[in-house]
């Protein structure tokens, strides 16, 4: 059973643009995939390591997520009211995880998912593997994973409900790069 | 030294969920209104007893409401159905948000008639029909935020009220300062 690798402060997503600049990767346990899923978790919680995109046109809702994100998980949050500027900031800065707006004007949450995978986008490499979670009052559909979205979260999002996905998006990440 | 006199502590708005409702009074008529388990969590992500978050976050949805009305006005006027949609879609989220029932249920029959849908968005409509069902639904609309706008003012101004009176009440009762 494949764990994520974990130390007591830091949680080393295979893939990840960002491993901790000074914590040490390296495993020093071997847990089941369960446990330390929460060890990864917890250690989201009190390090200020993940570094969250929010694309949404929605500044209410976009800055209760990041409330929630920040101030449940420790997250460092930025937000960015459409898809253009979300791939702007994308092709300047490094994230963990996005968390898109689907319904947005000129540039929705779907076609900037594509944008952010296709081939000769400014999008900055590493950018290209994080995950990328749905947000929106929509029902959860297939057309988000079709476009290559790993997750999704209704709106209005919650601390169970985030933590829950987060979690789930972290676990198959970690299963299918072990393959 | 005696005890100041109490005076009656204001209804714990949307704190007594676990009391039964029988419709009746100020909780059921709240329970109509405001989604409690949903405002609650709002609540929660205050971090101090001025409740800056969670009334900023409200305040900001007065002004977003107010501006997006407009623009409905505009857009009907306009017979622009697809753009009613979209206002009705982005409305929705941010009254859900807070849990404003009423508010996004109205959000989102609009959105479904900006579709040429009826109100569950399964049956088409004609775009004569669903002018004139928006038209009506506006209004009605406008009448809830209101209702809720009213409830939420009262709200934190009976919190803010609780909150200068129990500061009050531990000045009052801390140790006189000896010579």
């Amino acid at each position: 059973m494949p764990a994520i690798t974990c130390t007591s402060s830091s949680v080393h997503l295979t893939g990840s643009p960002v491993a901790s600049p000074t914590t040490p990767t390296a495993s020093n346990s071997s847990e089941s995939s369960v446990s330390a899923v929460t060890a990864g978790m917890a250690a989201l919680s009190i390090t200020p390591l993940v570094k969250t995109l929010i694309v949404d046109d929605n500044n209410i809702t976009a800055k209760m997520l990041s409330k929630i994100l920040s101030k449940e998980f420790g997250h460092r949050t930025t937000c960015t009211g459409s898809g253009k500027e979300a791939l702007n900031k994308l092709s300047i800065e490094t994230f963990d995880i996005i968390f898109m707006d689907i319904d947005m004007p000129e540039l929705s949450g779907i076609e900037t998912t594509i944008a952010i995978h296709a081939t000769g986008s400014n999008v900055l490499e590493k950018n290209r593997q994080i995950p990328i979670i749905a947000y929106t009052t929509n029902p959860c559909e297939d057309r988000y994973f079709e476009a290559g979205m790993n997750g999704w979260v209704g709106k209005p999002a919650n601390q169970s409900t985030v933590r829950k996905e987060l979690e789930r998006v972290y676990t198959s990440r970690q299963r299918s790069s072990s393959y | 030294m005696p005890s100041t006199p109490r005076v009656e502590d204001p209804p714990e708005v949307g704190r007594n969920r676990e009391e039964p409702n029988d419709g009746d009074g100020e909780e059921g008529y709240s329970s109509d209104l405001l989604d409690h388990e949903t405002f609650d969590q709002l609540l929660e992500m205050d971090d101090d007893v001025d409740h800056d978050f969670s009334k900023s976050i409200v305040w900001h949805y007065f002004e977003q409401a107010e501006t997006t009305f407009q623009e409905m006005d505009k857009a009907l006027s306009d017979e622009n159905l697809v753009e009613l949609s979209k206002l009705g879609h982005f409305l929705k989220g941010s009254s859900a948000a807070i849990g404003l029932k009423k508010v996004k249920a109205s959000c989102e029959k609009m959105q479904h008639y900006g579709n040429m849908k009826d109100e569950t968005g399964t049956e088409s409509i004609s775009e004569e029909d669903a002018l004139k069902k928006i038209s009506s639904l506006l209004e009605k609309v406008k009448e809830e935020y209101k209702e809720a706008e009213t409830y939420l003012k009262n709200f934190y101004s009976e919190r803010d009220d609780t909150d200068n009176t129990k500061n009050t009440d531990e000045k009052d009762s801390s140790p006189a300062e000896k010579d």
